[in-house]
């Protein structure tokens, strides 16, 4: 079978689903090829957390950008996402710790964001169902979290509402070049064999990105990484904010039902195994050193989601010298879901040549390229 | 602590490969997560004003004869997450509370199986139990669930346990069996014959169970089925009909039938998540009960050093299921100690596996079962989600099991899908089989984060 479209898009996840939508509502004809049957991946296996606060600048003004658009794409879709802007809890052992993270939200408010620097006494008495064990936290009222299930479902399906054409079960084989320039791709589904004519290639597969892009030349160092995370049972509310310690290596949030989701450990094992090792389950029942009140749930079930980790954890966003038409949006190193509309917008404006929102040379893939 | 064989589940197959591997010499811990080791079918009493059944009695034997032969029992016990190591296994186990690892060289998984529950209008309603759980209320405690008592279903079972609960003096009703044995055996006449072949106790006890059933003035009707339960805040009663060879409601024959409980039995599921969750290469066999794991004439799995017998390997009754775990037994011996695995009554084995054909024939649920659950009916308790939320995610592009449960959380409650997937499973394409994962029990927090 041939098709023909203005822009093919590899992967159907949060970040290819949202250029489509975009590209879709400038007028672009897209095509989306998804592997599976819809989001599977790292879109619809992370802890949801949608957050501004305790990033690299780009990434923050990023965040702050798919925040308006999380909330933007949920009141016209009318779909209830479970978005909870609860706050954002990042908590610290230490007095260093405190101290880096006062530093950091000097800049955070010159960046537009507001956040708050709480010391042992305040935390105690505005999170007293926390440990005492922290030197305090810093506090991001407008961050919060989501259903990842269900927010990126939302996203595929306004992107079919505004015209993209989802390819589902399509394993895509060749990304074709000429003359350093793209063409079409080439895929596979249900046997049959699929050739599309594009001439800009939008590549989102996330940790299978880098497989692909190496047949035409270009080298993405993507290192595939576990994310593995367990689920209480349900319960009354425990916890209003998304809490997390960098230093634990352990992040918290309560979904709308009532479990608890507890993450935080990256397990680079060289392979996409996502089977969650009892290493990892011992690792974040830490949480209770975080949450009391987790002590007497059960755990009731566990998961994991592969990450697609580059070498400074910020995406890889742009075009490579040398492969007109081809925009690789790659890499987010677990910050794919939070950071997803506003990459999809962004990935829409360097298609169309519109200046972006939000300057985002510093993500450009050729960072690596000597590597 | 660490042994050199441990297996999980103290049923028939369990208590047989323990004790075949502790005569051996062989370091050997049986776990079981109830209270007294003897599975479904052997189930010990824990206090019940009856005298023990013969069934009780022949358990009872078995379990001394794995005491007597050194097998470390641990009841109440169960394995909540399990890894294969290029040496053996380990198993993390739960007891109350408290948590232990367990290393073996070598695991024989006797899991059993888990009572198919298909989702009807009103199945939800207080009263409505498994033929299962009515029997191990009255075997175990001599507990009735009702007055007066409606089994449906299909399956030995459903008589079993109606005859059984005849004899408490509890009335039951009537008794539906969907499929019709000896129609369906005359279109398999040889399979039946073959089925049959020496198999003379176990027709001895269906006749029996007959027998005290028309004494006690129950009919047993074949071709029958439940439709749906009525009542209020529980079960007032329910409405019957005929069903076709598909168990497919027969229009007009639908009449209502007055009970406080109703009794339902769909044949059983083989409960192969520890064996899924250790990565054992599994089959689709519809006329076994579903997904089973491939195994060798030995008993062993595809992974090294893991063997499986009796109903977690396909269903196949008591009787297979001491035989298989023999086998298991012996080929864990084996195993362990390099030596040429002992001898395995293999004519036993041979008559066992061809009432296991005859039993597939006769009691694999059929497509009329899945489509009792009307749109409003519910179809995952735990999380309160209905065949129409079910239906919507498999039109909008859900297609496998683990699709409709992200899309819907049918699944991600409490049970973890042990009641409401193999319901989902006839909804969704089969796919490949759903992933297990740890926990395979829930397991607090505190105690992981204290113990590991």
């Amino acid at each position: 079978m041939r098709l023909t479209a203005s822009v093919a898009v590899v992967g159907g996840g949060i970040v290819g689903s949202a250029a489509a939508l975009f590209l879709a509502e400038r007028g672009e004809d897209v095509i989306v090829l998804e592997r599976a049957g819809g989001p599977t991946q790292a879109s619809v296996r992370n802890a949801g957390g949608v957050r501004a606060q305790c990033r690299n600048r780009t990434e923050r003004r990023l965040a702050l950008a798919s925040i308006a658009l999380w909330r933007d794409l949920a009141d016209r879709t009318g779909v209830d996402i479970e978005y909870r802007q609860g706050g954002n809890l990042r908590v610290a052992l230490t007095e260093p710790t405190l101290d880096a993270l006062a530093t950091e939200s000097v800049e955070e408010a010159q960046d537009g964001l507001a956040t708050e620097v709480w010391d042992r006494a305040e935390l105690r008495r505005r999170a007293p169902y926390l440990s005492d064990r922290f030197a305090g936290a810093k506090y991001c009222a407008t961050d919060g979290h989501a259903n990842p299930i269900l927010a990126t479902w939302m996203v595929v399906n306004a992107a079919k509402a505004a015209g993209a054409r989802y390819l589902t079960g399509a394993d895509v084989t060749h990304l074709d070049l000429d003359a350093g320039r793209v063409r079409g791709l080439r895929a596979t589904a249900g046997g049959d064999i699929l050739r599309i004519e594009a001439p800009t290639l939008v590549h989102a597969a996330g940790p299978w990105t880098s497989a692909l892009a190496a047949t035409i030349g270009v080298r993405l160092p993507l290192t595939p990484a576990r994310n593995a995370m367990l689920v209480s049972q349900g319960a009354p509310p425990l916890l209003p904010e998304f809490v997390s310690s960098h230093e634990m290596k352990v992040y918290l949030r309560q979904a709308k039902a009532g479990q608890v989701h507890v993450g935080g450990v990256f397990t680079v094992d060289g392979t996409f195994d996502q089977r969650v090792t009892h290493a990892e389950i011992a690792h974040l029942a830490r949480a209770v050193e975080i949450l009391p009140g987790l002590g007497r749930l059960s755990i009731l079930r566990t998961w994991a989601g592969t990450l697609d980790l580059t070498p400074d954890h910020l995406p890889l966003l742009g075009t490579p010298s040398g492969v007109d038409g081809y925009v690789v949006a790659a890499g987010f190193s677990g910050h794919g879901f939070c950071l997803g509309p506003a990459i999809g917008r962004t990935i829409a404006e360097l298609v169309r040549g519109e200046p972006t929102g939000v300057d985002v040379t510093a993500l450009h893939p050729d960072r690596f390229a000597a590597c | 602590m660490s042994c050199d064989v441990a297996v999980v589940g103290a049923g028939a197959a369990g208590l047989r490969a323990a004790t075949v591997a502790a005569r051996a010499g062989l370091s050997t811990v049986l776990v079981d997560s109830y209270e007294r080791a003897g599975g479904q079918f052997y189930r010990q009493p824990a206090s019940t004003p009856y005298p023990p059944s013969p069934t009780q009695v022949e358990g009872r034997e078995l379990i001394e004869a794995a005491y007597a032969a050194g097998v470390e029992v641990r009841t109440g016990t169960s394995v909540w997450d399990a890894a294969a190591r290029p040496d053996g296994v380990t198993l993390w186990l739960t007891a109350g509370d408290r948590l232990s690892t367990l290393e073996c060289r070598t695991l024989v998984v006797a899991t059993g199986a888990h009572e198919r529950v298909a989702p009807f209008p009103g199945w939800t309603l207080p009263g409505v139990h498994t033929a299962g759980a009515v029997q191990a209320l009255h075997k175990g405690h001599g507990v009735p669930v009702g007055e007066r008592v409606l089994f449906a279903g299909s399956g030995p079972l459903l008589l079993v346990a109606a005859a059984g609960l005849v004899e408490t003096g509890t009335r039951v009703v009537e008794v539906l069996e969907a499929t019709r044995p000896v129609r369906a055996g005359a279109r398999h006449p040889w399979a039946t014959a073959a089925g049959l072949w020496r198999q003379g106790e176990r027709l001895r006890e269906g006749l029996g169970g007959a027998v005290r059933l028309r004494r006690a003035g129950t009919p047993l009707r074949t071709g029958w089925g439940s439709v749906r339960a009525l009542g209020g805040d529980r079960v007032e009663g329910a409405v019957v009909s005929r069903v076709d060879r598909d168990w497919r409601p027969v229009a007009g024959t639908e009449r209502t039938v007055s009970c406080d409980a109703i009794a339902t039995h769909y044949s059983l599921v083989p409960a192969t998540e520890l064996l899924r969750l250790l990565g054992a290469r599994m089959a689709h066999r519809p006329e076994l009960g579903g997904w089973v794991p491939t195994v060798a004439a030995s008993m062993a799995t595809s992974l090294p050093g893991v063997f499986a017998a009796g109903d977690c390997t396909g269903i196949g009754g008591a009787g297979l299921s001491l035989v298989e775990g023999e086998l298991a037994g012996l080929g864990a011996v084996a195993y362990v100690t390099g030596r040429e695995p002992g001898r395995a009554p293999l004519a036993t084995l041979r008559r066992e596996r061809r009432f296991q054909r005859l039993y597939g024939t006769l009691f694999t649920p059929q497509p009329g079962l899945a489509e009792l659950a009307t749109p409003e009916t519910v179809v995952c308790r735990c999380e309160r989600v209905t065949r129409a939320t079910v239906d919507a995610a498999v039109a909008a592009g859900a297609r496998t099991v683990q699709s409709v449960k992200a899309v819907t959380r049918c699944g991600m409650g409490p049970c973890q899908g042990r009641i409401c997937l193999p319901a989902i499973t006839r909804l969704a394409d089969a796919g490949p089989p759903p992933e297990a994962r740890a926990p395979l029990e829930p397991v607090p927090f505190e105690a992981v984060a204290s113990c590991g």
